[in-house]
């Protein structure tokens, strides 16, 4: 590695504008690592003691092959026979090398020629690559992460075919040793948000690190707050598009999760089924989700408080039916809510890790038979266990499960504010509520917005969806150094009207 | 200097913070105390006293606009010397202190007579202040977003009472006119307390961006907005309820409301004191903020959280002394105008006149000696 060491430390130089490539092996070679950033799974094998170069992304390319392709024959011939090798291509355009270079070939350059050799050693990986289960959609992309940190690369690299992705690899865990991979497109990413992340990353110092759990854990900016900070998942197609809104990616070797950063509030709320469906379905499903939110954290403490202190509030036909039914029960409404709030999560969590068969079994009998038997026994009333069914069914309807989980906490101190002071009790809590949303920030981004602050422009991609040709800039959420993503694309449209 | 211009509000934000603040404990009764001093014409004096405060704003505009870095707790001394600006410094501290005891009892008595009369006053007052302290700790930024985005309450509360303009009926508005021009003062000042807000602008005015005419622009469109808005309020319970009928009740928006039955819940006006204690807490945040940032820059301190603790604690326990019956909330209200008309307007025109006239003046005399 001597000839080349310099490459991995000296700063950055200009980048030539060249097309060609010159008889120098050196400057080729600086060239093409320039050309990616140095992203670390560019990979050079120096042979010929540095007078000839093979180079590859480790992350597409496939060793097996690279072996039957290229080493087996060479190993059988002189250095003069080598650039006629049959299976190889002779290729001297730079931006022709890159491009075979991103769909997983492997370059081969020696000193005094300008002509590489480029070999298609593209990987094809058996296994599968499935759906992940806690992330289904109806259309689009079935592709998930699996535990592998180069294959989860590869997912990422074989949809943006770009040399400006790059990525960078840490080693985390004292003893452990993971590999994490740092994952940004340059050009969009902001560089203070990639170098944050860096520092953050580097910053760790812990004997072991098991899953992308741990690194949100140490990298986050509230650690006390209830809300997840960084976007979760495992789905390629959603890391992509938001590596192309400037996010921040964090892969680690051994796990299928992907953490993105920075996270609001709303992403949460967003699924790419949003953007398979038409985009008026696509707003009806978002605005259904964002009201789920407000059902699942406030309707049991709206009912509470209507019961307890506000009866006045229930139209008059509706005020006899309610009364006859929580008139038999002998707990006050907040120990029902509870009572059923807790029966619920202890369905859910014994269900969760059962068989799928067993699972159902449990869903029957807790859900049909207790719900059943505990209203006949006079525990808990009918309204009860229609709105804790409601607020449960309300938290589950948030994509992200992180999300899910925060509100069914969170509808525990609402419910006992609503039991003591009804009405103001959720205004407080609210009020409180909103106020820890708006002070909080990810990685310098405000977490509530585009709300608090108030970006009118980005509310087109939040509550609602507009058509994909209208969003022509970027959100402002990770503060992405080129704002604009597209020119007009429905030109077509206004030529025709213009013929006519 | 680039993180403190990042640190600035923008002008949105300004004009959500003023109309936060003005929009708070008052809206609920202002009808009531208008009608109580100048009959079917308080509106006539609600109006003169919109014009007035347009004037102290210019006024106040002229005085802050000398000394773009500083709030009024720093530029004080700067005009007065250290001895008398640290004098006057504390009195805005008191007199702030006493607007947020005079918010926290009327917003507790208002809860314990409409919703929660069981409740203990020291329960609400802790929650109220305690909930404040949280928000002002975050900073001016975050109180600015927060401020901005509950202002979309104030929509719907606008459009609750347009709810009501169907049984209006205009004939109550008049004769127009026939009240004495001393019962239009009066109820100017009623006026004026239910307003109240405006001295923020000198601290606010150093924390905002853009030139100071589009600033001053900013902050006359927002008293604009809080006169129209209370204009409106003003306007539909004077036309839903007589001029006779009026008298009986201290709360009219909230009775009005009472007397709506929408289809799907009852009881409206509960639903508009829920959204009303938001716009409470909103003012009595901006005052807190003003008086703990003012005691903390008096002590030239780095811990603003200490102050902060402080100063919500005294607002707490001295609103307890005070309490919730009518006879103390009523002198301490009367003192606090009267204060108020001191603090709120006196004192900043008189800054108005000593800074355009005798600190220019003197500061021209300082460098042409320099």
């Amino acid at each position: 590695m001597k000839p080349f060491k310099s490459l991995r430390q000296k700063p950055k130089e200009q980048k030539q504008k060249t097309e060609r490539n010159t008889t120098s092996l050196q400057e080729n070679i600086t060239y093409f690592v320039e050309a990616f950033h140095r992203s670390d799974d560019l990979k050079l094998r120096i042979l010929e003691e540095g007078r000839a170069v093979l180079f590859y992304l480790e992350s597409l390319a496939d060793q097996a092959k690279i072996q039957n392709e290229f080493f087996k024959p060479y190993m059988k011939m002189d250095d003069q026979e080598v650039m006629k090798f049959s299976s190889g291509k002779k290729v001297h355009d730079r931006k022709e090398i890159i491009k075979l270079l991103l769909k997983g070939h492997s370059a081969f350059a020696i000193d005094g020629s300008a002509d590489m050799l480029l070999f298609n050693t593209t990987s094809a990986f058996n296994r599968s690559v499935e759906e992940p289960d806690n992330e289904k959609v109806v259309r689009g992309s079935h592709e998930g992460f699996i535990d592998n940190l180069m294959i989860n690369i590869n997912l990422i690299r074989k949809r943006i075919e770009n040399e400006n992705l790059v990525v960078t690899f840490e080693k985390l865990g004292k003893l452990t040793n993971t590999k994490v991979a740092l994952v940004y497109l340059d050009g969009v990413a902001n560089p203070q948000l990639v170098d944050k992340v860096k520092t953050r990353l580097k910053d760790i110092s812990v004997d072991f690190i098991i899953s992308p759990g741990f690194i949100e854990e140490f990298i986050e900016d509230h650690a006390y707050s209830p809300f997840p900070q960084m976007i979760n998942t495992e789905r390629p197609d959603k890391t992509v598009a938001n590596l192309m809104e400037g996010r921040v990616a964090v892969l680690s070797e051994g796990s299928s999760t992907c953490l993105m950063a920075p996270a609001t509030f709303f992403a949460f709320y967003q699924s790419p089924d949003d953007y398979n469906s038409r985009w008026f379905t696509g707003t009806f499903i978002r605005l259904i989700r964002l009201f789920s939110f407000i059902i699942a954290i406030g309707l049991p403490a709206f009912y509470i408080s209507i019961v307890g202190f506000h009866f006045e509030v229930i139209p008059k036909d509706l005020v006899i039916p309610v009364k006859s039914s929580i008139n038999e029960i002998a707990y006050p409404p907040i120990i029902e809510a509870l009572v059923m709030v807790i029966i619920i999560e202890l369905i859910r969590e014994a269900g969760i890790r059962l068989p799928t068969p067993v699972g159902q079994t449990i869903g029957i009998v807790g859900g049909l038979v207790i719900g059943d038997a505990i209203v006949r026994a006079g525990l808990v009333s009918n309204f009860m266990i229609i709105v804790v069914a409601l607020t449960a069914i309300a938290s589950f309807v948030v994509p992200s499960n992180e999300m899910s989980t925060t509100l069914r906490l969170l509808t525990f101190p609402l419910i006992i504010l609503s039991a003591t002071l009804g009405f103001v009790g959720i205004v407080f809590g609210m009020l409180l509520l909103l106020i820890h949303l708006s002070r909080m920030e990810s990685f310098g981004t405000p977490y509530f917005a585009p709300l608090a602050p108030l970006h009118v422009k980005d509310l087109k991609d939040t509550f609602i969806r507009l058509p994909l040709f209208k969003m022509n800039t970027r959100p402002k959420n990770a503060k992405p150094i080129k704002g604009k993503t597209q020119a007009t694309s429905r030109e077509w449209r206004r030529d025709g009207k213009n013929r006519k | 200097m680039a993180r403190t211009e990042n640190k600035k509000i923008s002008r949105r934000q300004f004009f959500f913070i003023i109309i936060q603040t003005q929009i708070g404990v008052g809206v609920l009764s202002l009808p009531f105390d208008l009608h109580q001093a100048a009959k079917q014409d308080g509106w006539i004096s609600f109006v003169l006293a919109g014009l007035c405060i347009q004037l102290l704003i210019v006024a106040m505009w002229l005085t802050a606009r000398q000394f773009p870095d500083d709030d009024l707790i720093s530029f004080l001394p700067k005009l007065f010397g250290n001895a008398i600006g640290k004098l006057l410094s504390s009195a805005y501290y008191l007199y702030f202190v006493c607007v947020c005891v005079l918010i926290l009892v009327l917003f507790g008595r208002m809860l314990h007579l409409w919703i929660l009369p069981n409740t203990p006053f020291w329960v609400l007052a802790i929650l109220l202040a305690f909930t404040c302290l949280y928000l002002i700790s975050s900073g001016l930024l975050v109180m600015a977003r927060i401020y901005t985005f509950v202002s979309i309450l104030l929509v719907i509360i606008f459009l609750l009472l347009v709810s009501a303009l169907p049984d209006i009926q205009l004939v109550y508005l008049l004769p127009v006119g026939q009240t004495p021009i001393p019962q239009l003062v009066k109820g100017a000042q009623a006026a004026v307390l239910a307003m109240l807000g405006y001295i923020s602008f000198f601290y606010l005015y150093p924390h905002t961006k853009g030139t100071p005419a589009e600033r001053l622009k900013t902050m006359s469109y927002a008293n604009l907005f809080v006169i129209l808005f209370y204009l409106f309020v003003v306007f539909v319970s004077f036309t839903y309820f007589s001029t006779s009928e009026i008298t009986f009740v201290p709360q009219p928006v909230l009775y009005l409301l009472k007397a709506i039955e929408l289809h799907v819940i009852s009881r409206v006006d509960l639903f508009l004191l829920s959204m009303w204690i938001v716009s409470v807490a909103t003012s009595f945040s901006t005052y807190l903020f003003m008086a703990s940032k003012g005691l903390t820059d008096m002590f030239h301190s780095k811990k603003p959280s200490r102050f902060a603790v402080f100063s919500t604690t005294l607002i707490v326990v001295a609103s307890l002394i005070v309490g919730i019956d009518e006879q103390p909330i009523d002198s301490f209200t009367q003192f606090v105008t009267h204060v108020s008309m001191v603090f709120s307007n006196v004192i900043p025109l008189f800054l108005m006149l000593y800074t355009v006239s005798i600190y220019r003046f003197i500061r021209r005399k300082r460098h042409g000696k320099v």
